[in-house]
């Protein structure tokens, strides 16, 4: 479980985070959603641990993780995984080390055993034929399934998305989003997904979370933020079902 | 507008705040060195990438460094007579001082960069905080083995500057200027000492830790230069000027500690 109690962040004047109060139930799959520069991703780093909180508290299953030190927090990352926006995969190694890395490193797996393994998880995300290729010889779509399949290989008890759907074609988006949707019943992890993919992303969320000006507005089933009566959920949501194509 | 002495104060804050942070960095590092697991492949990759790949670029500024030492160094010794001491001249300038010097010059242009332009694009695509997240310490696999390489590495191509610079003066000195062969190397068997060959020794290390920490150091905080391409190239181009300003600071420091 994920519980985020009154948060708050300053970049020199700037508050980013006003007081976020958020809570992720195990084994249920949230979305955040917010404007650009609404700071959602800097509230994905606070639960990474990746930045320090001016206040406030980011607890995972129950351990504040702003109090702890790097060697604890190290612990408390072993679960997590984390899709990164722009699939952070490692650039000067090929999609199999990439995905075999974690799990090489911690001595998992060895041998024969991670080779299947990785084969597995690609299996799982439908990459077939590109264990050999480079982050730089596929294609974006490609590299974001990668992306999950590394994410997927220590069987993480937490996976966190950050954007995962950036820069997609309608097409592309729509099958990373069945990917997450058909791991997650599989894996059965607990899923944080920062986006604005309205209304793409009420198909995958059980929950949703509207993040504005630094504090979380609103949250809800999909359906209740559809039909929210907050203006600024309103306005959000309806301006993004009227988007172009 | 903001008081001068507070301007002042805010400045002097923020350059210790930066400097402790430097040396952080260098302590935490220093620290992972000694804790296990070490990463040996990785440290074998960098001494490979920093050393033999820089080679060609010591043998060539080497041989030419020795070349012109010659050329000068006669001219000079000549006047006073002395130009049987040419050998042990160069010898001594090169293995106390322009060894070590120019072979950290070269390979910070070599390979400092690239560190920093390597560590710089990591942190810039997220893929420092993607090994964070692994809880995978970003120390241990980026910024460890490329020091720990470094110190081993610039004390052996130093030593390799220096036997080529040493037989490039002696090319121009037998070869060209008419000093006997025997001349050449009887004389700097006499003068050059066990304590100047540990002097560029002492040296080479001292710049291997200064331009690797630099450079790790300013590709790691890629992102306080600048964003993206931008932050990348302006972090390489500072981590490049500070350590080259830095082997020449400390060079001078060590020369006057170590004489």
């Amino acid at each position: 479980m994920i519980e985020i109690i009154n948060l708050k962040k300053s970049f020199g004047n700037q508050q980013v985070l006003k007081g976020v109060n958020l809570k992720v139930e195990t084994g249920e799959v949230m979305a955040i959603l917010g404007k650009s520069g609404s700071g959602k991703s800097v509230l994905l780093r606070h639960i990474l641990g990746l930045i320090k909180p001016d206040s406030g508290r980011v607890l995972i299953d129950e351990e504040d993780i702003t109090q702890i030190s790097s060697r604890a927090l190290d612990r408390v990352r072993e679960k997590f995984a984390v899709v990164f926006q722009f699939g952070a995969l490692f650039d000067s190694m090929t999609i199999f080390e990439n995905v075999a890395f974690q799990v090489k490193e911690k001595k998992r797996f060895a041998g024969a055993a991670l080779e299947a393994r990785v084969k597995h998880v690609l299996d799982d995300v439908g990459l077939h034929g590109v264990e050999d290729k480079y982050p730089g010889e596929i294609s974006g779509g490609m590299n974001k399934r990668a992306a999950l399949a590394r994410a997927l290989i220590m069987e993480p008890k937490i996976i966190l998305f950050d954007e995962p759907t950036t820069g997609l074609d309608p097409v592309l988006l729509q099958q990373i989003h069945s990917f997450i949707k058909t791991t997650h019943l599989k894996y059965g992890f607990t899923g944080l997904i920062i986006s604005h993919e309205v209304p793409e992303i009420f198909d995958i969320a059980d929950k949703v979370a509207v993040l504005d000006e630094g504090v979380i507005i609103e949250t809800g089933t999909p359906d209740s933020i559809q039909n929210s009566v907050n203006p600024v959920v309103h306005s959000f949501v309806s301006s993004r079902f009227a988007k172009p194509e | 507008m903001k008081n001068p002495v507070r301007i002042l104060g805010e400045h002097t804050i923020e350059t210790v705040k930066s400097m402790g942070r430097i040396f952080l960095f260098l302590l935490d590092a220093l620290i992972i060195m000694f804790v296990p697991p070490f990463k040996f492949y990785r440290f074998l990759k960098q001494v490979s990438f920093i050393g033999a790949k820089s080679l060609t670029v010591i043998v060539l500024t080497g041989a030419f460094a020795g070349m012109v030492l010659a050329l000068q160094l006669y001219y000079t010794l000549r006047k006073f007579g002395a130009d049987a001491m040419l050998g042990p001249a160069i010898a001594i300038s090169l293995i106390r001082e322009l060894g070590p010097v120019l072979a950290a010059l070269m390979i910070t242009g070599r390979a400092g960069s690239a560190i920093t332009a390597e560590i710089g694009i990591m942190r810039i695509s997220e893929q420092i905080d993607a090994l964070a997240s692994m809880a995978l310490n970003p120390f241990r696999y980026l910024v460890v083995p490329k020091i720990a390489a470094s110190i081993v590495v610039f004390p052996l191509l130093s030593a390799i500057f220096d036997v080529v610079g040493i037989f490039g003066g002696y090319a121009v000195a037998v070869k060209m200027l008419g000093i006997g062969s025997g001349t050449y190397f009887s004389q700097m068997e006499q003068f050059v000492l066990m304590e100047d060959v540990l002097t560029g020794i002492y040296k080479s290390i001292c710049f291997g830790l200064i331009v690797s920490w630099v450079c790790c150091y300013k590709g790691y905080t890629t992102d306080e230069s600048g964003y993206g391409a931008e932050g990348v190239s302006k972090a390489t181009t500072e981590a490049v000027v500070m350590s080259s300003i830095l082997i020449l600071v400390s060079d001078y420091l060590l020369g006057a500690f170590l004489l």
